[in-house]
C-alpha cells in the first residue's frame, strides 16, 4: 500500500500536465498506439514447463524480470509488479533459436567497378570476397516479417550475410524482441562461406574458390606475421591495411569459426578437406544429405547445422511411362528410398550422438512444423528435436550461458503452446522473447460449442474424480476434450481425447495425463441410457474405476 | 605533247619499254623453260574392270568363293566363275573380298567443311517450316572430307539438313562427282522432327504437365501445317489456281507418296506418340534416330516401321540404362521384326559407319545382319535397291575390294569403285601421310 | 557316424561366410588359362596370373590358388593391362576456371565427383585409370589428378591415384585465343600471345621464386630486414614446374604451336612435357621425339575447329614411327568406352603392328603420366590393373568382359546390373532423357563460345 502512492502521484502528474499540453508522444514515456507494456515483470502461473528436453514439471511458476527469467517453482508467490499468464492449459519450452536465417538482410552496396577493371583479376569485393562486411550492418529490420518467424516460437536469430561470392561477411545474432529496442546480441559471429561465386570474375569456379582459400590462409598468417614484426622492427616497412586479411585473422587464431553452407556431401567433403589443410573451427550450415559422413564429422568435432527443408515427393510420379520397362519398379522404389533416407537424416545424427542445430534457409515457414513432425515421425526422438532447436544451438554459438533453456539468470525467450510440442493440435499461444510478451492466441475466434458435453464423476480411491467431456463432431468425424482434476495439485487440467467413438449406445476414448514423472493413457469405455452414461475408466498399468457420466441440455438459443 | 597513260597508268614511253621486257619473258616461258610441277593427281576414271578370284558378298545370294566381277559401263556386268578377260582391266582378288558400297543412312556430309566456323555450316536454315530447303544442291562435291569418307567403303551416303520442325529435304549421293547431279543418288525425301514430350537434360525443371503441354503445343502447330498442305494439295488436284507456295509444295509431295516422309524422333515415349501420330495417315514414312527404340521394339514392329538408328558408338540416353543400351539397339530392333538401316549422323567421320555397323554385330545383331543394314536394307528404304546394297548383275558397279573383313579395323580398303568408276585411293590424310611419315629435315 | 555328419555340417557352417567373405572387394584374385598380353614381354597363351592384395604376384601355368581366393577361368579369353586414357575430363564437377589466362593454382584433385555413370561406364570399356584433367579454356590450367576407377566410393579421395606425380593442363591455340581474347579481351588473342604469356608467366614464376629465397634465408639467419613477400600459389605452382616437379600436358593442335611450346620449355630447362590432341605433331614428329616425353592424340578426330582441318588419321603411326611416344585418348566420355577399337584404327591408318596399337592405350599413356612404375603392362611387381577380352582386343567384335583396379573385380558383364548409379538426389528429377554421341569435353563451361552443331 505504501509503495503505490508515490508510483501513481507522479504518473498522475505526468499524464495531467500532457493532456493539458494537449501535447501527446513528446514525452518519452507516452504511447498513443498502447504498445507498450506496463511492466517488465511477468508471472506464468500454474503451468507445464519443460525447461530443457526430457525434464517435464507440472504445475510450476514461471517469475522473469526484466527480459531476465529470475525463478522457476511450484506455488511461488506472485511479485506484485508482475503480470500474471494463466498458464494452466499451456506448455513452457526455451524458444527456438534459428542457426541460419537470411530473412532481412539486404545485399551490400559494392564498391564502382575501377576503369582498369580486370575480371581475372578484381578487386576483392567485386570478387565476392568481403569477409569484413557484418549482416548486422545490413539488416532491415521488418517488424512483420519477425512476428511471423516469432509467431513459429523463434526468437533468436543468427543472420547470413548476402552476397553471391565465397566470403560474404560475418554472421550476426539477433533476437526478434521488442521492435523499439536494438536487438543486436552479437555482431560479429563466425565467419561465413560458401561455394559460390559472383561470376564473370575470378574465381568463378570451385576450383579457382579451393585455390583462392589457400592463398588467403596463408596470406593472413604472413599478414600477422608482418604486423608482429612490424612491432618489434619498424625497418622492414608497414603493414598495408587489408581489410580481408584482418577479418580473417581470428579464424586462423581459432578464436572464430568458419560457417560453412553445405548443400551437398561433395561440399561437405570440401569443407572437410579445407579444415584438414588448415586448422580451424568449422560448422557446417545446411546439411541436408550424406548419412555416410556422419562418423568422420563426429570425430572431427564438425559442428553441425540441419537444414530444415525436405525434398518434395512428387518425384515418385515423374517418372515417364514409355519406363514401364521390366525395372520400372525398381528405378520408382530408388527414388522413394532416396526420399525416405533425406527424411531421416536428423535421425541418423542423433543416433550418432551429434549435437545438431538447425536453420530455416530452405524451409518456407509454412513448412516448418510439418517437416520437423516427418523427421520425427521418420526416427528423429521429439527430445532430440527440441535440443536442435534449444540447447544444441545455444551451445554451437557459445552463449548456453544466456539461453538455450528454461533457467534463471538465462534470457527470457520461452514459447508457450496450446498442447505438447509436435503434437497434432498443437499451437503456438504465446511467445516471451527478450522479456516481451507475444500473445498470438486466437481470442476472437468464437470457440465452437461442442455438441456434446458430459459431466462426469469417477470413483477412485482418493475420492470422486470430476470433470467434463465436450464432444465436437466436424465433416463426420468427432474430436473431443476431456478436464479432469489435476492429480497433482488444484485445479482442472484438460487434453484431447484420442481414438473417440460415438455411437448411439456406446463412448468410448482414451487421453493421457502427464505428471512430473510419467504419461498415463486413460482409457475410457461405457455405454449410453439415454442421457446417462455407464461405463469404466481404465488407467493403463494402475487401476481401473468406475465412471458415470450425465449429458449436460444444449443451451437452447434465446428468440 | 600530252603523256599519254596506259591502262597501267604509267607513262606510255617508259611502259613501252617495260611491256616489251615483260613480253619477251613470258614467251621464253611458255615454249623453252617449262615450270616444273611435281606430282600428279590420279583421277577417278572409268574402264571395263574384271575382278578376278575374288571373295563376293552378295548380300542377296550369300557368300560366292573365287568368283569374278566383270565391272562394265559402270554397272556389274556380270558374276560368275571364269569370266573371259578380253581386253579387260585385270585386278586380282586372289585372297581378297568385294564388297557393296556401304550405304550411311544420316549424315550431313558435303553440308560443312569446319564445325566450329559458321560460315562453313550449311544445313541448317532459319525457320520452323523448311521442307523445301534442298541438301542436294547446297552439297559440296569438293568437300575435303568426301575423299577422306569413300576411301573407307562408304560409297553413298543420305545427306541431310537439320533444325526446326521441318530441316528440309535430305538425299541420297553417291561419294563421286564434280557437280551435285553427277553425285545424286537417285532419292530424296523429306525430314521432320517430331516434337519431344520427355524431360530432356539434367536442367530441364518443367513438370511432366508442361513438358506435355509443349509438346500438344508444337504438335499442334505441326499438325496444322500438314492441314495446310492438304488444303494446298487438293486445290491442287482440282485444278484451282495457288499462288507460290513452296513450303505447302514440297509437303503435299509427301501427302501423294511421292516423298518418303523422315521422322526423326528418339525417346521411347515420342517414339510411341510418334507411332500413333503416323496411325491413319497414309503416308511412307521412315523413322530415323530411334536411339531408344529397344525400349518400345514391339510396337514399332507392329507398325510395320522401318527405322534407321544411330550412331551405335554412342552413350546410353539415361543414367540407370545398361551401359551397353545403344550397342544393343540395332539387334534388339532387328528381333522384334523391324528393318534396321545404320547411320553414323556424322559430318567429318562417314568413314566410321563400318565400325558402327561391326559393334552392332557384336552386341547381338550378327555379321550378315549388320552388313545388310548399311547395304541392303537402306537401299529398300529409299527405293534404290534396282541399282544399289547387293552385288547382283544389273546393278551399279559401286563396291569395294578389301583384303578381310571391312568390319575390322586392321583390314585394308584396297580399292574402291563408285558407278565403275575406280576411285583413287588416296585422300589428304593419306598425302599428310606419305609426306610426312620420314620428313627428311630432323632437328 | 551321427557324429561324423555332425562335424562335418559345423565345418561346413564355419567355412560359408569365408567362402562368401571373397567378395569382389578382397584384391586376391587367380585369373587362369589366358592368352596374356603383357605388352613388354610379348604375348603368353595358356597362362595364370596371380594376384595377392592388388599386386600382381605370379605369371606362369598351373599356378595354385591359396584357399578361398576367387579363380577366374580365362580360358580361349584374352588378359591385357587395364586400359588408361591420358586425357579424360570424367568424374569431374566443374572443368575449367576460365576467368584467367593462367590458373595454375587451381587442382581438380578438389572438385572429383564419384557418382559419375561414366566411371563405370569407362569400366565396362576395360579403362582402368583415367588422367582427369582441366579443360582448355586456359593457357596455362590447373593441376590434374590421375584417377583410378575404384567406382563405388562415395569419397573422393578414393579415386585419386596416390602414387601418381602431379601434372598440370597447358592450352595452345583457338581455345584459349577464343575464351580470352576474343571472349574477354584479355592477352592472348592470338597464337603470339599464348607463347607471350607463357613466358610472362615463368619469368614471375622465377622473380617469385628469387625473392622467396631470399626472405627463406634472411629468416634462416634471423636477420630480416623486408617484410614477408606474399604467398601466391600460382607461381608457386610455376616454379614447381619450373623445378621439374609437375609434368606438362599441353592441349595442342598446329605444328607451328607445338614447335613453339618445345622451344619455350628447351630455354626453361623443362623437358617433362607431353603434348595431347597434337592433331599435326606428325609434322613436327622428330622434335617431339628428341624433346619431349610424347604425344597423346585422338584416333581420328579432324575438321571439328579450323586448327584440326589439316590433321591425318595416319598421326599416329607416324609418331610411334618415329620414335615418339605416343598414346590415344578421348577426351569424351563416350570415346573412353572404346579406347581398345580407338587403338585398332592405328592398324587400318598406318599399318601398326598389334603390340604397338596395344602399347598406346597401356604402357605408353602410363610413361606419359609418369606411373609406368606401377601400372601399364602385365609384370610381376605391378598393379593389377587388368582387363578380360572374350575376343582379341583390337577386333571389332571384342567385348570387354571383366574389368579389375588394384585387383578387385569392379566390373563384371555377366553380373551387370542396369542401374548402377551409386546416388539418386530426391531433389533432382529422376533420370532425365539425354542424347548424346560424346562432346569434346575440353571446351567444356565455355562452349557457347563455339557454334554448336546438330541443333534440332
Amino acid at each position: 500500500m505504501k509503495s503505490k502512492q508515490p508510483f501513481i502521484l507522479p504518473f498522475f502528474t505526468i499524464f495531467l500536465v500532457s493532456s493539458l499540453l494537449g501535447i501527446t508522444g513528446v514525452w518519452a514515456q507516452s504511447d498513443n498506439n498502447g504498445d507498450r507494456r506496463v511492466t517488465a515483470n511477468y508471472f506464468i502461473s500454474n503451468t507445464t514447463v519443460i525447461p530443457e528436453p526430457g525434464k517435464i514439471l507440472s504445475n510450476y511458476d514461471v517469475i522473469f524480470k526484466n527480459g531476465t527469467i529470475s525463478e522457476i517453482g511450484k506455488k511461488l508467490s506472485i511479485p506484485i509488479d508482475a503480470k500474471e499468464i494463466k498458464g494452466d492449459s499451456l506448455f513452457v519450452y526455451p524458444a527456438f533459436i534459428d542457426m541460419g536465417s537470411k530473412y532481412g538482410v539486404s545485399s551490400p552496396d559494392l564498391p564502382e567497378k575501377p576503369k582498369d577493371f580486370d575480371p581475372s583479376n578484381p578487386p576483392s569485393e567485386l570478387a565476392g570476397i568481403h569477409p569484413h562486411y557484418s549482416a548486422a550492418n545490413h539488416y532491415q529490420l521488418n517488424a512483420s516479417m519477425e512476428d511471423e518467424w516469432r509467431k513459429l516460437g523463434f526468437t533468436v536469430a543468427q543472420k547470413i550475410p548476402e552476397g553471391n561470392g565465397m566470403l560474404p561477411g560475418t554472421v550476426a545474432l539477433l533476437i526478434y524482441g521488442h521492435p523499439g529496442n536494438s536487438n543486436l546480441l552479437l555482431e560479429k559471429g563466425p565467419l561465413f562461406f560458401r561455394f559460390n561465386t559472383v561470376g564473370g570474375v575470378y574465381p568463378n569456379t570451385k576450383l579457382a574458390i579451393m585455390a583462392k582459400w589457400r592463398d588467403l590462409f596463408q596470406n593472413t598468417l604472413l599478414y600477422r606475421e608482418h604486423q608482429v614484426s612490424y612491432a618489434d622492427n619498424k625497418s622492414i616497412g608497414r603493414v598495408a591495411i587489408d581489410p580481408v586479411l584482418d577479418a580473417l585473422i581470428p579464424l586462423t587464431e581459432n578464436k572464430m569459426s568458419l560457417l560453412v553452407e553445405s548443400k551437398s556431401e561433395l561440399e561437405i567433403r570440401s569443407a572437410l578437406k579445407m579444415q584438414e589443410e588448415n586448422n580451424f573451427n568449422l560448422i557446417l550450415l545446411g546439411v541436408n544429405e550424406g548419412t555416410e559422413l556422419i562418423p568422420t564429422l563426429k570425430s572431427k568435432g564438425v559442428g553441425i547445422v540441419l537444414s530444415l527443408g525436405l525434398p518434395e515427393d512428387k518425384f515418385s510420379d515423374s517418372l515417364d511411362e514409355s519406363e514401364q520397362g521390366a525395372d520400372y519398379d525398381e528405378r520408382l522404389e530408388r527414388i522413394r528410398k532416396a526420399y525416405n533416407e533425406s527424411l531421416r537424416l536428423a535421425s541418423h545424427y542423433e543416433e550418432a550422438g551429434i549435437p545438431f542445430a538447425f536453420t530455416s534457409m530452405d524451409v518456407e515457414k509454412e513448412d516448418f512444423f510439418d517437416n520437423l513432425k516427418l523427421m520425427i515421425e521418420n526416427g528423429l526422438s521429439k527430445g532430440a528435436a527440441l535440443a536442435a532447436l534449444t540447447t544444441h544451438p545455444a551451445r554451437l554459438l557459445e552463449m548456453e550461458e544466456v539461453m538455450g533453456s528454461i533457467t534463471p539468470g538465462k534470457m527470457a525467450n520461452m514459447v508457450l503452446m496450446t498442447d505438447s510440442l509436435f503434437s497434432e493440435n498443437a499451437k503456438v499461444a504465446m511467445v516471451i522473447s527478450d522479456g516481451y510478451l507475444f500473445d498470438y492466441t486466437e481470442k476472437n475466434k468464437k470457440e465452437k460449442e461442442a455438441d456434446q458435453v458430459w459431466a462426469y464423476a469417477a470413483k477412485t480411491p482418493v475420492g470422486q474424480s470430476k470433470g467434463t467431456w465436450e464432444f465436437t463432431k466436424k465433416d463426420d468425424k468427432w474430436s473431443g476434450k476431456v478436464s479432469y482434476d489435476n492429480p497433482q495439485g488444484k485445479g482442472t487440467k484438460t487434453a484431447q481425447t484420442k481414438n473417440l467413438r460415438i455411437t448411439d449406445e456406446s463412448i468410448s476414448f482414451s487421453f493421457e495425463v502427464i505428471t512430473d514423472d510419467t504419461t498415463m493413457e486413460v482409457i475410457v469405455d461405457g455405454k449410453i441410457n439415454e442421457n446417462k452414461f455407464e461405463g469404466n475408466m481404465d488407467i493403463k498399468g494402475y487401476n481401473q474405476f468406475t465412471v458415470q457420466a450425465i449429458k449436460k441440455d444444449k443451451p437452447t438459443k434465446k428468440p | 605533247m600530252k603523256m599519254q597513260r596506259n591502262f597501267f597508268g604509267n607513262s606510255f614511253d617508259k611502259m613501252r619499254k617495260i611491256n616489251l621486257v615483260f613480253w619477251c619473258i613470258c614467251l621464253l616461258v611458255s615454249h623453252g623453260l617449262r615450270a616444273q610441277i611435281d606430282g600428279e593427281v590420279i583421277k577417278p576414271y572409268k574402264a571395263n574392270f574384271l575382278l578376278t578370284n575374288a571373295k563376293i558378298f552378295t548380300v542377296t545370294n550369300g557368300i560366292l568363293e573365287d568368283t569374278d566381277l566383270l565391272i562394265e559401263e559402270g554397272l556389274i556386268k556380270s558374276i560368275g566363275k571364269d569370266i573371259s578377260h578380253e581386253n579387260h582391266t585385270v585386278i586380282d582378288c586372289s585372297g581378297k573380298s568385294v564388297y557393296p558400297g556401304f550405304i550411311d543412312s544420316g549424315t550431313s556430309l558435303g553440308l560443312v567443311e569446319v564445325n566450329s566456323i559458321a560460315e562453313t555450316q550449311d544445313y541448317m536454315e532459319l525457320g520452323k517450316l523448311t521442307p523445301q530447303m534442298e541438301a542436294l544442291t547446297a552439297v559440296n562435291p569438293n568437300s575435303v572430307a568426301i575423299p577422306v569418307t569413300r576411301v573407307s567403303g562408304v560409297t553413298t551416303v543420305l545427306t541431310q539438313p537439320r533444325g526446326g520442325y521441318f530441316p528440309g529435304t535430305a538425299a541420297l549421293i553417291n561419294l563421286n562427282g564434280y557437280t551435285p547431279d553427277q553425285m545424286y543418288g537417285g532419292f530424296k525425301g523429306v525430314i521432320m522432327n517430331f516434337p519431344s514430350g520427355v524431360r530432356s537434360g539434367r536442367y530441364d525443371n518443367r513438370s511432366l504437365d508442361d513438358i506435355q503441354k509443349a509438346k500438344t503445343k508444337a504438335l499442334d502447330e505441326i499438325d496444322a501445317l500438314w492441314d495446310k498442305a492438304a488444303t494446298y494439295l487438293s486445290i491442287k488436284n482440282k485444278g484451282g489456281e495457288i499462288d507460290y507456295y513452296p513450303e505447302m509444295e514440297q509437303l503435299s509431295r509427301v501427302l501423294t507418296t511421292e516423298l518418303l516422309l523422315l521422322i526423326e524422333v528418339n525417346a521411347a515415349k515420342d517414339i510411341v506418340s510418334a507411332l500413333e501420330w503416323i496411325e491413319g495417315r497414309d503416308l511412307r514414312v521412315v523413322l530415323t534416330g530411334v536411339a531408344e527404340g529397344w525400349k518400345v521394339a514391339d510396337k514399332i514392329a507392329e507398325a510395320g516401321v522401318s527405322v534407321i538408328t544411330g550412331p551405335v558408338l554412342a552413350l546410353p540416353t539415361r543414367d540407370a540404362d545398361n551401359y551397353d543400351a545403344p550397342y544393343n539397339n540395332p539387334a534388339l530392333l532387328h528381333e522384334a521384326g523391324v528393318k534396321v538401316a545404320l547411320r553414323t549422323n556424322d559430318t567429318e567421320n562417314v568413314r566410321n559407319l563400318p565400325f558402327n555397323a561391326g559393334f552392332a554385330a557384336a552386341y547381338g545383331l550378327g555379321s550378315a545382319d549388320a552388313l545388310k543394314a548399311i547395304t541392303l536394307n537402306p537401299a529398300e528404304i529409299f527405293g534404290v535397291d534396282d541399282q544399289l546394297g547387293s552385288l547382283e548383275e544389273g546393278k551399279n558397279a559401286t563396291l569395294f575390294i578389301a583384303d578381310g573383313d571391312p568390319f575390322e579395323p586392321k583390314t585394308q580398303i584396297q580399292q574402291v569403285f563408285i558407278d565403275g568408276y575406280r576411285i583413287p585411293m588416296t585422300n589428304r590424310h593419306i598425302r599428310l601421310y606419305q609426306e610426312f611419315l620420314d620428313r627428311e629435315m630432323k632437328p | 557316424m551321427k557324429m561324423k555328419k555332425l562335424l562335418l555340417a559345423g565345418l561346413l557352417i564355419w567355412l560359408a561366410p569365408q567362402v562368401n567373405a571373397q567378395d569382389k572387394n578382397s584384391g586376391d584374385v587367380l585369373i587362369k588359362n589366358a592368352t596374356v598380353i603383357t605388352i613388354t614381354n610379348g604375348t603368353l597363351e595358356n597362362t595364370d596370373v596371380m594376384v595377392r592384395k592388388g599386386i600382381i604376384t605370379e605369371i606362369g601355368t598351373d599356378l595354385k590358388a591359396p584357399k578361398n581366393t576367387h579363380t577366374v577361368d580365362a580360358s580361349d579369353k584374352f588378359l591385357m593391362p587395364g586400359i588408361i586414357d591420358a586425357h579424360s575430363h570424367l568424374a569431374l564437377e566443374v572443368i575449367n576456371e576460365s576467368s584467367s589466362p593462367i590458373t595454375a593454382e587451381v587442382k581438380m584433385g578438389d572438385v572429383i565427383d564419384p557418382f559419375d555413370i561414366s566411371i563405370y561406364r569407362a569400366l565396362a570399356g576395360g579403362v582402368t585409370i583415367s588422367h582427369a584433367m582441366h579443360g582448355s579454356a586456359n593457357v596455362i590450367g590447373g593441376q590434374n589428378v590421375t584417377l583410378k576407377h575404384r567406382y563405388g566410393t562415395r569419397d573422393p579421395k578414393k579415386l585419386i591415384m596416390e602414387e601418381a606425380p602431379r601434372t598440370i593442363k597447358f592450352a595452345l591455340g583457338e581455345n584459349p585465343t577464343r575464351v580470352h581474347g576474343r571472349g574477354k579481351n584479355l592477352q592472348p588473342r592470338s597464337r603470339m600471345g599464348v607463347e607471350a604469356v607463357i613466358r610472362n608467366g615463368f619469368e614471375e614464376a622465377l622473380q617469385y621464386k628469387a625473392v622467396w629465397e631470399k626472405w627463406n634465408k634472411e629468416k634462416q639467419n634471423k636477420e630480416v630486414n623486408s617484410p614477408p613477400p606474399t604467398y601466391n600459389s600460382r607461381l608457386q605452382t610455376l616454379v614447381d614446374i619450373l623445378d621439374g616437379k609437375i609434368i606438362i600436358h599441353c592441349h595442342s593442335y598446329r605444328a607451328d604451336e607445338i614447335y613453339m611450346l618445345i622451344q619455350v620449355c628447351r630455354s626453361f630447362g623443362i623437358d617433362k612435357i607431353v603434348f595431347t590432341h597434337a592433331n599435326e605433331g606428325f609434322k613436327v614428329a622428330p622434335e617431339l621425339a628428341k624433346y619431349t616425353m610424347g604425344a597423346s592424340v585422338f584416333a581420328d578426330w579432324w575438321a571439328y575447329k579450323f586448327e584440326v582441318y589439316y590433321s591425318t588419321a595416319y598421326n599416329a603411326a607416324i609418331l610411334t614411327k618415329n620414335g615418339v611416344v605416343t598414346s590415344i585418348n578421348s577426351d569424351s566420355d563416350e570415346l573412353i568406352r572404346h579406347l581398345y577399337h580407338e587403338a585398332a584404327k592405328t592398324q587400318r591408318y598406318g599399318g601398326l603392328s598389334e603390340e604397338e596399337a596395344l602399347a598406346l592405350i597401356t604402357i605408353n599413356p602410363a610413361k606419359q603420366l609418369g606411373i609406368d612404375k606401377w601400372v601399364g603392362s602385365i609384370e610381376v611387381g605391378k598393379q593389377a590393373d587388368l582387363v578380360i577380352f572374350d575376343n582379341h582386343p583390337l577386333s571389332i567384335y571384342a567385348i570387354p568382359q571383366m574389368t579389375l583396379v588394384d585387383g578387385v573385380r569392379y566390373f563384371d558383364r555377366d553380373n551387370d546390373q542396369a542401374d548402377q548409379r551409386l546416388k539418386i538426389d530426391p531433389k533432382r528429377f529422376p533420370d532425365p532423357f539425354r542424347l548424346s554421341t560424346g562432346e569434346h569435353k575440353c571446351m567444356h563451361d565455355v562452349d557457347m563460345l563455339f557454334t554448336k552443331n546438330y541443333q534440332n
